[in-house]
C-alpha cells in the first residue's frame, strides 16, 4: 500500500494553489507533534488523550489522502474509545515510523 | 442578490485542526464564498455572534466547547426567523454519535476526506434553503404589515360603538380579529343597547374578513333603530351570502332594555351564557339554542330569544371557547366547572376581574388573558345610563331644511312592519337633528305605540300596572293585532328652518276613537312605575306637545339647536 495518494494530493494542489505548501507544512508539523503527544499519552495510560490525538491524526491524514496512517490511527481510536490501550501500545512503533516516512515523502515531493 | 442565481455566502469554518481548515477554506473560497474561521468552540460562538454567517461548517470533536455544544447554543440563542444551517464535519461512523449531532441542531454531515464536489453541492443546497428562508421572512414581514393595516381599519369599524361604557367590561386580544373573535356594542336610539360577541371558525384573514360586514350591519342598523331581530336577521343573511361553506360565526346577541330592565338574549353555538344575580349570588345558565350565524338561509333562520328580567347590578357573562380551553402546564383545560365555580366565591372587586385572575392563576403565567375573549354587561337604570348621543360624523352641514311628508300605515302593515327606522332615517338627514336621534327615536316610538296600542287596538294602559299585567297586556296586544281587519296610523312630519337651526313638527293620527288625554297625563304623573311612562318622557324631549280634542291625534314640536 502506498503511503500517500498522489492523484488525490494533486487535485488538492489545484484547488489550493499557493496555500497547498502551507497545508503540507502544517500537516507535517502537526503530525510530528501529535505522534509525540500520543507517545506521552500511552505512557501515562491516558485513554481519553489517546483517543483524541489518534482521532486528530486520523482526520488530518484522511483529508490529505494519507490512507495508511489514517487506517492505523482509526484502529487505535476505536479501541481507545472502548478503554482499550493495548492496540495503541502494539501499533505505536509502526505509527511512529509511518508518520516519519510520510512526512519525509510529502516534503520531498511537494516542498523542495 | 435578486435575479442572480449565484449567491455568495458567508461561511463559518470551525475546526481545531489547522490542515482541515486550510483545505476547507481553499474549497469554499474557490467557490466564491466568504470564509470566517474559528479554531475552537468558544471562538466559533464568538464568530457566529459577530459575523452572522449564512452557514456553519462545524467540527464535532474540539477541545473545550465541542461541536455539539456549539450547535445547541446557536439554536438556543438564534431568533426564530434567523435559521443558520449547520453542517457537521466528522469522521465519526458511530450511528449514535451521528444521531446526537442531528439532535443538537445539525442539519447535515460532511465526512472526511472532504470532497470538493460534495461540499460544493451541499453549500448550494443550503444556499437555496437560505434564500427560501429570506423570501419567507420577507413574506411574513409583508403579511404582518398588512395585518396591522387590516387591524387598524377593522378597529375603526368595530370599536366605534359604546364598548367604553361603565356597565360593560371586556377582554379581547389586540390581534383578536385574526383569531376570529369580535366584540361589538352600540346604543339603540330608544336608550337600549345591543351587544354582540362573535367567534368565527378558523384563524387569520379568512376569520377576520367576515367581521367587517358584520360590524357594519350591527352598528348601522342598531343606530338607525332597527329591532334586535331585524339586526340579527340581517347579520345572518349577510354572512350566509358571503361566507364559504364551512365558515360561520358562533355568537351571542344581547339587547338590553334599561327602562324595563329586561335583557333579550340570542345564543348561537357559543358556550353557555351566564347571568350572575348580584343579590342572591346565584347564576342562571343560558345554553345555546340556535345554530351559528351564516349557516341558515334568510328563510330558514328563525332565531330563538330568551328574555331575562334583571335587577340593577345583575351581570351577563359571555365568552368564546378560548377561556374554557385555556390550558395549564399539565395540558389540562380550564373547563366550564372551574369557570362556573368563580361565581360561587365572595369577591373583592369585580366578578369580571375575578374570572380573568382565576384563568391566569390556572394557566400559571402572566398575560394568559391575552387570548381570552370575555364580555360582561351589567343591568342598570336608564337614569344612570342616560340616552345615547349619536354625534354627527358627516362632513357636510345642513341637509334638507324645508320639507314635509306623511306616511300612512294600514292594518296589514301595522301587523308586520316597524316604520321607525325609515322615519328616523329621513328625519336625521337634517344634520342638526342627527345628534338628537336617540331622543327623536324615543319620542316617535312612544307616540307611535300609543297611537297603535291605545288608539287603533284600544288597549288600556292601566293593564300594565303590575308585572303580571304586563304579560297580559302584550298577549292581548298580539291577539288584537292578529284579528285586526282595518285601522291605520298616519305619521306627518314637517320641518322648517328657524334661526340658525330648525323646527320639527311631528303629528301622529290614528283611526281609534281617541281617549281622555288629560286624565291619562295626570295619572301618569302620580304613578310612573309601569304605566304611561311615555308621556312625561315625551314632554321632557319635545318643546311642546298637544292632543286634539278627541285624543286620536297628537302633535309634538322639537327645536334645534338645543341648549345642553
Amino acid at each position: 500500500m502506498q503511503l500517500i495518494d498522489s492523484d488525490f494530493l494533486n487535485e488538492l494542489q489545484e484547488i489550493l494553489e499557493d496555500e497547498f505548501c502551507t497545508l503540507i507544512r502544517t500537516y507535517v508539523k502537526d503530525t510530528s507533534a501529535r505522534v509525540d503527544v500520543l507517545k506521552g499519552a500511552i505512557q501515562n495510560q491516558d485513554t481519553t488523550s489517546v483517543y483524541e490525538v489518534a482521532h486528530s491524526i486520523k482526520g488530518a491524514s484522511l483529508n490529505l489522502g494519507v490512507t495508511v496512517l489514517s487506517e492505523l490511527c482509526l484502529q487505535v481510536e476505536t479501541a481507545a474509545r472502548e478503554g482499550d490501550l493495548t492496540v495503541a501500545e502494539r501499533l505505536f512503533d509502526t505509527i511512529n515510523t509511518k508518520a516519519s516516512e510520510t512526512c519525509r515523502v510529502l516534503q520531498e515531493s511537494y516542498l523542495s | 442578490m435578486a435575479g442572480n442565481e449565484f449567491n455568495s455566502l458567508r461561511i463559518l469554518i470551525a475546526d481545531d485542526n489547522e490542515s482541515d481548515r486550510i483545505i476547507l477554506k481553499g474549497i469554499v473560497t474557490k467557490e466564491g464564498h466568504e470564509v470566517v474561521q474559528a479554531k475552537d468552540g468558544e471562538e466559533a460562538l464568538k464568530q457566529y455572534r459577530d459575523t452572522r454567517p449564512d452557514l456553519i461548517l462545524l467540527d464535532v470533536i474540539m477541545p473545550g466547547l465541542n461541536g455539539i455544544e456549539v450547535a445547541k447554543e446557536v439554536r438556543r440563542t438564534s431568533l426564530a426567523d434567523e435559521y443558520v444551517p449547520i453542517i457537521f464535519l466528522t469522521s465519526l461512523v458511530d450511528p449514535k454519535a451521528l444521531a446526537e449531532c442531528l439532535e443538537s441542531g445539525g442539519d447535515d454531515f460532511l465526512s472526511k476526506p472532504y470532497s470538493r464536489t460534495i461540499l460544493k453541492a451541499k453549500i448550494k443546497a443550503f444556499g437555496r434553503m437560505r434564500n427560501m428562508q429570506e423570501k419567507l421572512r420577507d413574506h411574513n414581514r409583508q403579511m404582518l404589515i398588512e395585518q396591522q393595516v387590516a387591524k387598524t381599519i377593522f378597529d375603526n369599524v368595530a370599536h366605534a360603538g359604546c364598548l367604553g361604557m361603565s356597565n360593560i367590561s371586556y377582554s379581547l386580544s389586540p390581534l383578536s380579529v385574526f383569531n376570529g373573535d369580535t366584540v361589538l356594542a352600540e346604543r339603540k336610539p330608544d336608550g337600549g343597547m345591543h351587544l354582540f360577541l362573535g367567534d368565527f371558525t378558523g384563524h387569520g384573514l379568512p376569520a377576520a374578513i367576515g367581521a367587517m360586514p358584520l360590524a357594519e350591519i350591527f352598528y348601522g342598523m342598531t343606530a338607525k333603530g332597527f329591532s334586535t331581530e331585524e339586526v340579527l336577521r340581517e347579520m345572518n343573511s349577510k354572512l350566509n351570502d358571503i361566507l364559504p361553506t364551512g365558515v360561520f360565526c358562533c355568537g351571542c346577541f344581547i339587547a338590553m332594555d334599561f327602562y324595563e330592565n329586561i335583557a333579550t338574549i340570542w345564543v348561537g353555538g357559543l358556550p353557555d351564557v351566564v347571568c350572575f344575580r348580584a343579590e342572591e349570588r346565584s347564576i342562571d345558565i343560558l345554553p345555546s339554542e340556535n345554530l351559528p350565524l351564516g349557516i341558515l338561509s334568510a328563510e330558514q333562520f328563525s332565531p330563538k330569544f330568551t328574555e331575562l328580567r334583571m335587577s340593577a347590578e345583575d351581570e351577563l357573562f359571555v365568552w368564546s371557547d378560548g377561556i374554557i380551553e385555556a390550558r395549564n402546564s399539565e395540558n389540562e383545560f380550564f373547563g366550564e366547572d372551574r369557570l362556573f365555580e368563580c361565581f360561587t366565591h365572595e369577591v373583592q372587586g369585580s366578578m369580571f376581574q375575578r374570572i380573568l385572575n382565576s384563568v391566569e392563576e390556572f394557566v400559571g403565567q402572566a398575560g394568559a388573558e391575552d387570548d381570552i375573549t370575555l364580555l360582561s354587561v351589567k343591568m342598570a337604570d336608564i337614569d344612570e345610563i342616560g340616552l345615547p348621543d349619536f354625534n354627527s360624523k358627516r362632513g357636510s352641514l345642513g341637509g334638507p331644511l324645508d320639507w314635509s311628508f306623511s306616511y300612512t300605515l294600514r292594518h296589514l302593515s301595522l301587523k308586520e312592519f316597524n316604520p321607525l327606522p325609515v322615519v328616523l332615517s329621513i328625519i336625521t338627514e337634517v344634520e342638526g337633528l342627527r345628534s338628537l336621534s336617540g331622543q327623536l327615536y324615543t319620542l316617535i316610538a312612544e307616540l307611535y305605540s300609543n297611537a297603535l296600542e291605545h288608539g287603533v287596538l284600544n288597549l288600556s294602559s292601566s293593564l300594565k300596572a303590575s308585572p303580571e299585567g304586563f304579560e297580559k297586556y302584550y298577549l292581548e296586544r298580539e291577539s288584537r293585532l292578529d284579528s285586526m281587519t282595518d285601522g291605520s296610523v298616519t305619521i306627518h312630519v314637517h320641518h322648517e328652518p328657524l334661526g340658525t337651526g330648525g323646527r320639527l313638527t311631528l303629528t301622529i293620527d290614528d283611526s281609534g276613537k281617541g281617549f281622555d288625554h288629560k286624565k291619562v297625563t295626570e295619572a301618569a304623573r302620580s304613578d310612573a312605575d309601569y304605566c304611561g311612562r311615555g308621556i312625561p318622557l315625551v314632554k321632557g324631549i319635545s318643546k311642546d306637545i298637544h292632543y286634539n280634542e278627541s285624543g286620536n291625534s297628537v302633535t309634538a314640536y322639537l327645536e334645534w339647536p338645543q341648549e345642553k
